[in-house]
């Protein structure tokens, strides 16, 4: 690979744009920044923008020949009915709990991929707890049907034992909804997880407990402080997803507990002029949600300690 | 004994060129003398495989077919191509397909060129159902009805949707809040179908608030709603529940896999609509779309094959005689249970379809 | 203590994991082999019919074929404009980082229906074809935030002094990244990676409203799932599970193989150490 960028030395052109580069941040802000930049305004905003404007429209699509007319009643349609606020809040609510959970859960599990476990594993071990995401995200929720159901394996393996009882009820509640969005956030958890434990490197901690560091200070002091980024990303990472899940609560989850998601996808299920009040909650979602990640982001950047 | 009544027994028997296929996984379409071809976006089983290799054989012209899976899908990718209808044919239900006609995506059926209209069994072929603004706008394929769905173990055949409101029954049942509502308005003495109360919105309004009420109170009898059939046929064969509103073909596919349940339609009745296809506005290929109906129409052996890939029943003529005395006792209704059911009415649709949305979201959050 | 905990409680509770994550997949995988048109315990009776069938189904086989190049197309796209991206938020600070941040992350807010139609609309208005390309489109433009914000983690904690440290070597700007950035970055952009291909390979909505006639994987199953969940489902998920596994440990070994003699980025890592 370096022979390539050896070889290229040899013409002017090459020399010249690396002494630029070499010489000039703004060059090298430039360079790495062209297509970013039109991506971000072509692909980010431009939808975006889009949809922005239909959420004023009076109804969408037109009718042929219908001018269009401009009305900001779909947003105020939110504060008129408690249940879709119920159900926002709701959202908010699981999504914050789901990734302090996501968290908990799988720490260890990234841990000890990172640290604890052979190096020359490491690689195996992760492709081995990332295999069960290629299945659709829908099969594996019915595959949690079948796991909880009043005939599914967890009630057959209890009668198997020589329960003969009512079956268990574990499904269509906030327990089985919580097991099968674990089940999904666990990844995004993970990967960010692994990607920070794993650049700690294991003198540091050796030094530490050469010095009389005990488990739980070096856990506190060195490696906490270290993977915080890595959490902050996953925390993120998890948040996000979970906000906008709308199938699987549906699938899993009980007669009450809507999400705010399976709201807007409810109003984008019927056929019908429904694009305008589906876009005015999206945006309401999309703007409140980038508010709480963006603060509980600046809450947790501020602790002392060095900047990177 | 097992009736297989599945799409899979189909693509058993084309074993052999799918081993071909594997070979080479991109998709190689027999080359037929072309005549062009036709867009068409349908359900998974309305159009088999045995009938779209006669199609292609026959008339040359090359069927690409997008499997879909709901009307409300249809819609918002119609509405995202802005006039441009990658589709000629698409497949929208008797429910909601009015938005589709409002919205300008679909051309009127023209009778002169439907010349295998007439092989529509005359009971459908004259319901009002695709009729709206004076036009007929689609070409009713089959028939789906909307009854109770209930586990026979636990239950004798139940006569009235009384069942589903029996506290003995708490956390047994399940239902498609939208498509039950109408049901449990009859059910409660009110006017589902709301013919009746097109110059009184107030009443309309009072009967979907009491109905609303109703189901809010009864919450607790219901393990969860649905929204696919798949779900339905899950719930009851892990046990989930013994009771479920539900359509015919999904019912129909659970009994003839042997599963101990019986679907049926309560005295208070239950509802009927048809799925079909409907031609797009300015559609490219408009002539194939045409040969194609037609031809689909045109022989009991297509609605005999539909019937056993889907469940539903068939509105082509002839197509019972073509069914085994098995499947045809699980397909067919008695003529009182058909006489209780009453048609999903196109004009009045949109009128009480807007209110029952918002009771449903109302019954949701409760 | 911490001793035991890591010998024997962390593996333990590792192991358990997994087990967690395999088990409804391995109860997923006898179903298929249940000789009935649903899936659900018990299994009375036990077929290989359905595996077979799926197996020479042509139209299963397909459109795995079209998921697979628009995953890899995707995560072209989501890496080749991610990472660049992550590079020139790393050097914005404050404010400015905090807003460039908040608009690349807002793809993934978006409810997928609605972002779906929104790009749907956007490639028409371009004149794009629906397809395999405008799929792979859409997914880049969902992968992209989570490619960001993995990298920029990562980004962060790399200190300056290793690329000025090069630099004083003599490499040019382009050394210095292929040779002392990117290794330093692998292992999030191996994350990364595997989001854009996971992405991808299981997002129905978005390719269902880019696509065109020959479905992905997810569109097939969407369709056929809708009537009814039959054992040829729970067998075709469990094959897919199958080879990825297989070609992953594959992946992995050859990779293994390739880099033991190098160690380029055991260098990059210990370059940290200054800074930390």
């Amino acid at each position: 690979m370096t022979a390539i960028f050896i070889w290229a030395r040899r013409f002017a052109a090459y020399r010249a744009l690396t002494e630029l580069l070499a010489r000039s941040p703004l060059a090298r802000l430039a360079l790495i920044s062209i297509i970013p930049l039109a991506w971000i305004v072509l692909a980010n905003l431009a939808p975006l923008v889009q949809m922005f404007v239909i959420s004023f429209y009076q109804t969408y699509p037109l009718a042929e020949g219908a001018a269009p007319e401009f009305t900001t009643r779909h947003y105020f349609a939110f504060f008129e009915r408690p249940l879709y606020l119920s159900a926002f809040a709701r959202s908010f609510i699981f999504a914050t709990l789901v990734t302090a959970l996501t968290l908990a859960v799988m720490f260890p599990v990234a841990y000890y991929i990172a640290k604890v476990a052979p190096r020359m594993r490491r690689v195996r071990l992760l492709l081995l707890v990332i295999a069960p995401f290629w299945i659709s995200e829908i099969i594996r929720s019915f595959a949690w049907m079948l796991m909880l159901s009043n005939r599914g394996a967890v009630n057959s393996f209890f009668s198997f034992l020589g329960y003969s009882g009512p079956p268990f009820e574990l499904l269509y509640n906030n327990i089985s909804l919580t097991i099968g969005v674990l089940y999904l956030t666990s990844l995004y958890m993970l990967l960010p997880l692994y990607s920070a434990l794993e650049k700690i490197d294991d003198r540091l901690l050796e030094a530490a407990a050469d010095l009389g560091a005990t488990g739980f200070s070096r856990f506190t002091r060195i490696i906490l402080p270290l993977a915080r980024d890595g959490i902050l990303t996953g925390c993120t990472l998890v948040f996000l997803l979970v906000v906008g899940l709308y199938a699987m609560p549906v699938l899993l989850g009980g007669p009450s507990n809507t999400l705010f998601a399976s709201t807007i996808g409810q109003i984008f299920g019927r056929a019908g002029d429904s694009w305008p009040l589906g876009s005015a909650f999206s945006m309401i979602l999309i703007f409140v949600a980038l508010a709480y990640v963006g603060v509980f982001m600046a809450v947790l950047q501020k602790r002392p300690g060095r900047r990177t | 004994m097992k009736v297989n009544l599945n799409r899979r027994t189909l693509l058993r028997g084309a074993g052999a060129t799918g081993l071909a296929a594997l070979a080479a996984p991109a998709i190689i379409r027999p080359a037929f003398a072309q005549a062009g071809e036709l867009n068409v976006w349908s359900y998974s089983g309305f159009i088999t495989d045995d009938f779209r290799q006669r199609f292609e054989e026959e008339t040359g012209i090359r069927l690409n077919i997008r499997m879909v899976t709901d009307q409300g899908e249809q819609f918002n990718l119609m509405a995202a191509e802005e006039g441009n209808y990658s589709a000629d044919i698409v497949c929208c239900a008797g429910h909601r397909f009015y938005q589709f006609v409002d919205a300008g995506f679909l051309e009127p059926v023209d009778m002169d060129k439907m010349t295998a209209w007439d092989r529509i069994e005359p009971e459908y072929a004259e319901a009002n159902w695709v009729s709206r603004n004076g036009e007929r706008w689609g070409v009713p394929l089959v028939v789906v009805s909307t009854g109770l769905l209930y586990d026979s173990q636990k239950f004798d055949k139940p006569t009235s949707w009384d069942v589903m409101f029996d506290p003995a029954n708490a956390g047994q049942t399940t239902y498609q809040i939208q498509d039950f509502f109408q049901i449990a308005m009859n059910y409660l003495g009110y006017d589902g179908s709301a013919a009746s109360y097109m110059d009184a919105p107030e009443q309309a309004q009072e009967a979907v608030n009491a109905t609303r009420d109703f189901l809010i109170e009864h919450k607790d009898k219901v393990r969860r709603y649905y929204d696919a059939a798949t779900e339905i046929q899950q719930m009851f064969v892990n046990g989930d529940v013994s009771l479920a509103q539900a359509g015919s073909g999904p019912s129909a596919q659970l009994i003839i896999d042997g599963f101990p349940a019986g679907y049926t339609i309560p005295e208070e009745g239950g509802l009927a609509y048809a799925y079909g296809f409907n031609i797009t506005r300015n559609a490219t290929n408009m002539d194939n779309a045409y040969t194609f109906l037609n031809a689909l129409l045109s022989s009991p052996e297509n609605g005999a094959e539909i019937v056993r890939s889907t469940g539903y029943a068939s509105v082509i003529s002839g197509t019972g005689e073509l069914l085994t005395p098995e499947e045809r006792a699980v397909l067919a209704l008695g003529a009182e249970e058909r006489a209780r059911l009453s048609w999903v009415d196109v004009e009045t649709a949109p009128f009480i379809f807007d209110l029952i949305d918002t009771a449903a979201e109302e019954i949701r959050a409760a | 203590m911490m001793r035991l905990l890591g010998r024997i409680a962390l593996p333990v509770y590792f192991w358990l994991f997994v087990a967690w994550l395999f088990v409804p997949l391995f109860v997923m995988a006898a179903m298929g082999f249940r000789d009935s048109n649903f899936v659900a315990f018990p299994i009375q009776s036990w077929t290989t019919d359905w595996y077979r069938s799926v197996i020479e189904d042509r139209e299963i086989m397909a459109s795995l074929w079209v998921s697979l190049q628009v995953a890899v197309l995707s995560t072209v796209m989501g890496l080749g404009i991610g990472t660049p991206m992550a590079f020139m938020v790393a050097r914005f600070d404050g404010v400015w980082r905090a807003v460039l941040i908040a608009i690349i992350v807002m793809p993934a807010f978006i409810p997928i229906v609605v972002s779906a139609i929104a790009l749907r609309m956007f490639i028409g208005n371009f004149g794009i074809d629906t397809g395999i390309l405008a799929i792979a489109f859409g997914h880049a433009v969902s992968s992209v935030p989570f490619v960001v914000v993995m990298l920029l983690t990562r980004l962060n904690s790399m200190s300056a002094n290793l690329a000025d440290a090069a630099r004083d070597l003599g490499a040019d700007e382009f050394i210095v990244f292929f040779r002392v950035v990117l290794p330093y970055l692998a292992p999030a952009l191996f994350g990364a990676l595997m989001f854009c291909m996971l992405l991808s390979f299981e997002d129905f909505t978005r390719s269902f409203f880019l696509g065109s006639f020959d479905p992905t994987f997810p569109v097939l199953l969407f369709a056929r799932l809708r009537f009814g969940f039959d054992p040829g489902l729970a067998a075709i998920s469990t094959l897919v599970l199958l080879v990825t596994i297989v070609l992953g440990l594959y992946a992995e070994r050859f990779t293994r193989k390739r880099a033991a003699p190098g160690h380029q980025g055991r260098l990059a890592a210990r370059g940290d150490d200054t800074n930390a």
